[in-house]
């Protein structure tokens, strides 16, 4: 039996499935059906109603679906989960702006939505713990109606001080409020008064004192990024006044 | 085209992903063909913003970034200073299956993987990726004619090999 002899054109139609192993040319039967064997489709997960013969399986890859819906949807769902996960990590730690970007424009064209690009502070945080220094020391107001005057700006009026423990009518005095656990802020307005320390130093003690000593001003580490001291100070609504311990950073009591 | 993408990403995925992963064993190693895979298909989400076209262009992407994923795959092993396991066939580490036809067909498609790499490529697109030699060429950077020659030398040495062979087909 001589060299088995194949033309390009066979050649191309076995390859494309279209050449039956009956039909193949000499010697290449078994290339046939072991090409056939390779193309071969998957076994159904969904067998076909009882009591009918089951519909001829066709030859093209595209009717042979194998993997349940399921399957797919929960791929795409992980994917997609991964992504949002990944932009908001992208996000919260400041990635370069170009990755962030290519995550939501992933995502957007997902349909999910990742929100605004960036916060905004309604003032600057270096000059933040200035401005709450100055108006401690120059504020005509006083008692727990200074705590909480100084409480709203140093927390960018999210603070509560004044409200609920007692409106500013019916504030005990510093020493009653101390008593009571009340008027907190005539103590700390006090001590801005008397402190002698100067910029940091002083927004540092003032705002301890405030916190109960949760507060991190002044500290190295923190630059000015709010998030840090949110959760560790005081709303001050009970305290009834008091710069509710807010400027962790550099900024907040920082001069 | 756009708002269809998911969908179309779906249904690619439920279709073709056991042959890419079946294609990326012989090309790039069973013991990494599953996270090829997975880096394909965040790829590919990743580029739908700039696709455009109908289900046959996203499944030639698809095979595409296989591919290039595959030949990243083999570069970054030849640059390894050490390897204890060359990226071969993990058969023990893969779960047997007792599908007589998936037995048949991963049998065959060994068959195939064994055939000269360039040759092996081609065959496999074109059997598991059911692309045309025009698409193949396209996807391989060569041109139509060379596909025809490869895939030809391909079969010629697939019978060569299952004469020697026989009865273990």
């Amino acid at each position: 039996m001589g060299k088995p002899r194949l033309d390009m054109t066979t050649a191309d139609r076995i390859l494309a499935g279209t050449v039956d192993p009956a039909d193949a040319p000499p010697g290449f039967e078994a290339v046939v059906a072991l090409i056939g064997s390779a193309r071969a489709p998957h076994a159904p997960t969904i067998m076909p109603a009882s009591g009918r013969a089951p519909a001829p399986r066709p030859r093209r890859r595209q009717f042979m679906l194998a993997a349940p819906p399921f399957r797919s949807r929960l791929t795409i769902a992980a994917a997609a989960a991964t992504l949002v996960l990944a932009s908001g990590t992208a996000y919260a730690t400041g990635l370069p702006a170009a990755a962030s970007a290519t995550a939501r424009g992933v995502l957007h064209s997902l349909g999910v939505s990742t929100g605004s690009p960036a916060k905004t502070h309604s003032q600057p945080a270096a000059t933040h713990g200035a401005t709450v220094s100055s108006t401690a020391r120059t504020t005509t107001a006083t008692g727990a109606a200074k705590g909480a005057q100084i409480a709203a700006l140093a927390s960018n009026g999210r603070s509560r001080a004044g409200q609920g423990g007692g409106d500013s009518a019916t504030a005990k005095s510093g020493a009653d409020a101390k008593g009571s656990g009340h008027g907190h802020g005539a103590e700390i307005s006090a001590l801005a008064h008397a402190t002698t320390g100067t910029a940091g130093a002083k927004g540092a003690t003032i705002s301890a004192t405030a916190s109960n000593g949760r507060s991190h001003a002044g500290q190295h580490g923190h630059n000015g990024h709010h998030g840090g001291s949110n959760g560790s100070a005081p709303a001050a609504g009970s305290h009834g006044g008091a710069s509710s311990g807010h400027g962790s950073g550099s900024g907040h009591g920082g001069s | 085209m756009p708002a269809r993408l998911p969908e179309l990403i779906e249904a690619c995925f439920a279709r073709l992903q056991e042959d890419m992963v079946r294609y990326l064993r012989a090309v790039a190693g069973a013991d990494v063909a599953e996270d090829v895979a997975s880096q394909v298909w965040v790829e590919v989400v990743a580029r739908t913003a700039e696709f455009q076209g109908d289900e046959a262009a996203l499944r030639r992407l698809i095979f595409a970034t296989a591919r290039r994923r595959a030949l990243d795959q083999h570069r970054r092993w030849w640059r390894r200073k050490v390897s204890l396991h060359p990226p071969g066939d993990g058969v023990l580490e893969r779960a047997a299956s007792e599908d007589p036809a998936v037995v048949e067909r991963d049998r065959a498609l060994v068959w195939i993987a064994r055939l000269p790499r360039a040759q092996a490529e081609v065959v496999l697109l074109r059997v598991l990726g059911d692309f045309s030699t025009e698409e193949v060429a396209e996807m391989t950077g060569r041109s139509p004619g060379a596909v025809r020659v490869l895939q030809h030398r391909a079969l010629r040495r697939l019978a060569s090999e299952l004469r020697r062979h026989r009865g273990q087909v």
